[in-house]
């Protein structure tokens, strides 16, 4: 069979993903763009083509700054494929796709990718029952399928946390607490930076309006020094501790954890693109130039899948990649780059305040009690991964073979960065050293017979 | 070829590659009281001695192979004791299934082959008995050649457990060092490396992939291309397979690990580049060894496919290692072993530790001499 | 327990959970319906520990249900069909069959 081939293949339809195809369409490449989602918007503009019908205020004005986006990649003239996971990009720039079940292998001549974030992980005791569930997945839920759950306990930091909460009370749910983990110290790394997120007096005075409106409705919980969800086969409860050394149960069903997000890796890393630890964001990063431009001339990572830098940033970062490819194909405008370079600019701006700020505390980071789960997958807990330190593992990867933390079916986009952090402490080296879990294709599991669908229908 | 005059008190044996053979020369030098540093340029296991499929097998070896094969079988029926392990080897039965009338003439062809050479560990199984003893197995399936009490190991664990084991009896492993170059000065030699120099009365070349660039510097010329042969990983799937299936007159290695991931391989080759210690997958290659599992089980269309991998390994050109006495005095190599030289380990490990300590080797290894290639 | 936010309802749908008829709205995904009910419990994971949705965009793989038959589908990244039949993922169960 034929491969298909595409002059730009985009890999995501979040903010960064769908800009770097309108830009590319409207320049008139050929452009495709492949989603493992159901429908465009990515994370942050989750469902917004069905939210713009019948618009629920709740969600608030930075939801809806996606409306314009969306209207916009609908008649650029790319192609759209969603529902379509991309399992291997390779040396030669064929990808390889699952679509329907199927599995095809097109050709690009560039490709953008742009995967977005995941949500750092929270490994405290209890995270994997029932009932307790990532802070954007609650938000999802709000914005996808219209649900929300009352008396729900937000424990984290960050403006997802805080952006969520908002949006529940909004949504006239009744929120039990909101736990912020925040430690005092992070506020005193951060204020240096104040200033500079000053560029961006909106952001701020929009968060202050989060905290104030929800404080009218709930309590915020700060100098929380240790969380643990209880509860037998379900969340029942959260249960804190003070700094002042006070336990307190609150008793929850529905208990929604978020500690920040970091840029997801997967599909760059299995790709076999270079990769930085980036100390203070305290994350992985593919290495690009401003352009977006990996280690492989050809690919370019836009959006926060090359470092969180939000929505607005993803948008205009997708731009510049797409007008960087245009220039490959000669096509050039000075004015329009420098105007997207300027923009980009003062996006990120209030970066360095909130990367300070939101890293959260390393009691939060690393597991604290023996039996907290750290690779969900294979259920081991921070005593499993300590044995097999203990008998010699010295990396992430000795690591898998040794106890199988990380190969199970998430490839470790659970238990990475806690894995690697809890060797960089054992060994006394620095996260950068200690380095990640080496990723393999598929970066999404494939059935036997997806695969196998290459070279034809599965033997009855 | 080269003599061995014998090992001095003084200076200590060399290996280079901490791979399952590496390890296992470390492990029966230390043994027998022979001090010896191990060098590896990553760490014990990195290649395809921890990431192989982990066939123990007799089962299809070439007949020039087959008494190191035999007498590594000795070693694997104990290899919990010998290591302290548990669970080392998981002894079963290895199966190459017969699914066409060709692949029947072959099977028919090498039982008789064997036979002649007065080897009768393979043997014909007809479908009936595939069927009891593997349920899901394909109705297409017309019979097949078995070996009784070959089966599979986790090859990191076993390549592991020879370095704990080399180790806790004397062995020195310095690792992450690169060797740069050999130098002999008639009595002994000097290997230099990134991490200092060290001086050897004998050297044992078990680089795998890397071998032929260790042989280069000692002097030897020995022909090998690096290959990456591809496996996958599959999630958890409740036990339904207590052999190793092949299939005969094609590539395929399927097996069920005992927490029910199965590993699928065969030989099929992604891409090497043993220069950057990297292995790319190709998903038309994975494709194809795929498809001939589900001709073998196609009640598995639906299973997840968790990770592909692809371990850098070398192969000569006729596919029998490389062991023996190199062209200098003090020189021995041990690798080349064409992705088949895991379930070899533990005999070509004392194989090599009787060359080093001037010994006849149990077994015949004049096939895999290195002087073949001149 | 979660509960509608808007006066919106689609068409209803039917699907089976475990056996038990659940009504649902068209275009929910799995994860979605299921919660909608009260189900919060999807499969259970290695160490025979209850998992449920967890981040709802495809990447923790905790949804994991069996649906018509297939196992190992996320619920979060599924639509939801008329007279879908959805049932626990259990781990699988590693002495069994021998």
């Amino acid at each position: 069979m034929k491969k298909k081939h595409f002059q730009v293949v985009v890999i995501g339809a979040g903010p960064a993903g769908m800009a770097a195809a309108i830009t590319a369409a409207k320049a008139g490449l050929k452009t495709i763009v492949i989603d493992d989602q159901r429908s465009i918007g990515g994370q942050v503009y989750r469902s917004i083509q069905a939210n713009s019908d019948t618009p629920p205020q709740y969600l608030g004005n930075s939801y809806y700054a996606g409306t314009k986006l969306s209207e916009d990649f609908a008649c650029c003239g790319a192609s759209y494929l969603p529902g379509c996971t991309v399992w291997q990009i390779t040396e030669t720039h064929e990808i390889a796709l699952v679509y329907s079940g199927k599995a095809e292998l097109i050709t690009a001549e560039y490709i953008v990718i742009a995967t977005g974030a995941i949500e750092r992980p929270m490994p405290v005791r209890g995270w994997t029952l029932p009932g307790v569930m990532s802070v954007g997945g609650a938000q999802t839920l709000l914005k996808q399928s219209a649900l929300g759950a009352d008396d729900a306990v937000f424990v984290g930091s960050g403006p997802l946390l805080y952006l969520t909460a908002w949006q529940y009370i909004k949504a006239g749910m009744a929120v039990r607490a909101v736990i912020d983990i925040t430690g005092t110290t992070q506020w005193r790394s951060a204020f240096p930076f104040a200033p500079l997120a000053l560029i961006q007096p909106n952001m701020l005075l929009m968060g202050q309006k989060w905290l104030r409106e929800i404080r009218q409705k709930t309590k915020i919980i700060t100098n929380v020094k240790e969380v643990e969800i209880k509860g037998q086969s379900c969340a029942e409860a959260v249960s804190y501790t003070l700094s002042s050394g006070t336990k307190i149960d609150l008793p929850a069903s529905h208990v929604f954890l978020h500690q920040g997000v970091v840029p997801n890796v997967n599909l760059s890393m299995a790709t076999g693109l270079d990769h930085r630890w980036d100390q203070k964001a305290f994350c992985w990063r593919p290495v690009t130039d401003t352009k977006g431009k990996s280690s492989d001339e050809q690919i370019y990572i836009t959006g926060d899948g090359s470092g969180i830098g939000g929505a607005k940033a993803a948008e205009i970062s997708g731009r510049l990649a797409a007008r960087a490819i245009m220039k490959r194909f000669g096509k050039f405008n000075f004015l329009k780059e420098l105007y997207y370079k300027l923009r980009y600019l003062h996006c990120l701006s209030i970066r360095p305040f909130l990367d300070r700020l939101y890293l959260p505390p390393v009691h939060f980071r690393l597991p604290q009690s023996n039996d907290t789960i750290i690779c969900r997958c294979e259920a081991l807990t921070k005593s499993d991964i300590f044995d097999a330190l203990a008998s010699g593992a010295t990396g992430p990867n000795q690591l898998k073979a040794f106890c199988r933390a990380g190969m199970g079916r998430c490839q470790g986009r659970n238990c990475g960065l806690i894995v690697q952090e809890m060797i960089a402490v054992h060994t006394s080296q620095s996260m950068a050293e200690t380095g990640y879990y080496r990723l393999r294709p598929p970066v999404k599991p494939i059935t036997l017979a997806e695969l196998a669908s290459l070279e034809g229908p599965w033997p009855e | 070829m080269a003599r061995i005059a014998g090992v001095s008190a003084t200076r200590p044996v060399v290996i280079i590659g901490a791979g399952i053979q590496g390890c296992a020369a470390a492990y029966f030098l230390s043994q027998r009281g022979q001090p010896v540093i191990v060098l590896e340029k990553d760490y014990v296991g990195r290649h395809a001695s921890g990431v192989n499929a982990g066939g123990v097998r007799r089962l299809g070896r070439d007949i020039a192979e087959i008494p190191l094969s035999l007498a590594a079988m000795d070693w694997w029926n104990q290899i919990d004791q010998l290591l302290d392990i548990e669970d080392g080897f998981h002894r079963q039965s290895y199966v190459k299934v017969a699914l066409d009338a060709t692949a029947s003439n072959l099977a028919a062809s090498r039982i008789q082959q064997l036979q002649k050479a007065g080897f009768n560990h393979e043997t014909w199984v007809d479908p009936g008995q595939l069927h009891q003893r593997i349920p899901h197995l394909t109705k297409s399936v017309l019979g097949g050649v078995i070996v009784e009490g070959d089966g599979w190991a986790l090859p990191w664990k076993i390549t592991r457990a020879f370095y704990d084991k080399a180790v806790s009896l004397g062995a020195e492993f310095q690792m992450p060092v690169e060797v740069q170059s050999l130098n002999y000065f008639g009595d002994h030699w000097q290997v230099t490396t990134d991490a200092g120099r060290i001086e050897a009365d004998i050297v044992v070349n078990c680089a795998g992939a890397w071998g032929a660039q260790i042989a280069q510097m000692g002097g030897d010329c020995l022909p090998i291309e690096a290959h990456a042969p591809m496996l996958v990983i599959t999630d958890r799937q409740p036990m339904f397979l207590d052999a190793v299936i092949g299939v005969m007159g094609d590539t395929l290695s399927f097996k069920q690990l005992d927490n029910g991931s199965m590993v699928i391989g065969g030989g099929i080759r992604g891409i090497a580049s043993p220069a950057q210690n990297k292995t790319q997958i190709t998903p038309n290659g994975l494709s194809t060894f795929v498809m001939t599992a589900g001709r073998v089980f196609p009640q598995l269309r639906d299973v997840a496919i968790l990770r592909a991998w692809a371990g850098i390994e070398g192969y000569t050109n006729d596919n029998l290692p490389i062991i023996g006495l190199g062209s200098q005095p003090g020189i021995i190599h041990g690798f080349g072993f064409s992705a088949h030289g895991f379930q070899l380990g533990p005999a070509v490990g004392e194989v090599l530790a009787d060359l080093v300590m001037a010994r006849q080797p149990r077994v015949n290894i004049s096939p895999f001499s290195p002087q073949r290639f001149n | 327990m979660f509960k509608t936010t808007t006066s919106q309802s689609g068409r209803a749908v039917h699907l089976s959970f475990e056996g038990e008829v659940i009504a649902a709205f068209d275009g929910d995904n799995v994860a979605a319906a299921l919660l909608r009910v009260g189900k919060l419990q999807f499969r259970t994971a290695a160490k025979n520990d209850g998992r449920g949705p967890y981040c709802m965009m495809g990447v923790c793989f905790e949804c994991l249900v069996e649906i018509d038959g297939k196992p190992n589908q996320q619920a979060c990244q599924i639509i939801i069909r008329d007279g879908m039949q959805i049932r626990r993922q259990q781990a699988p169960n590693i002495t069994s069959e021998l």
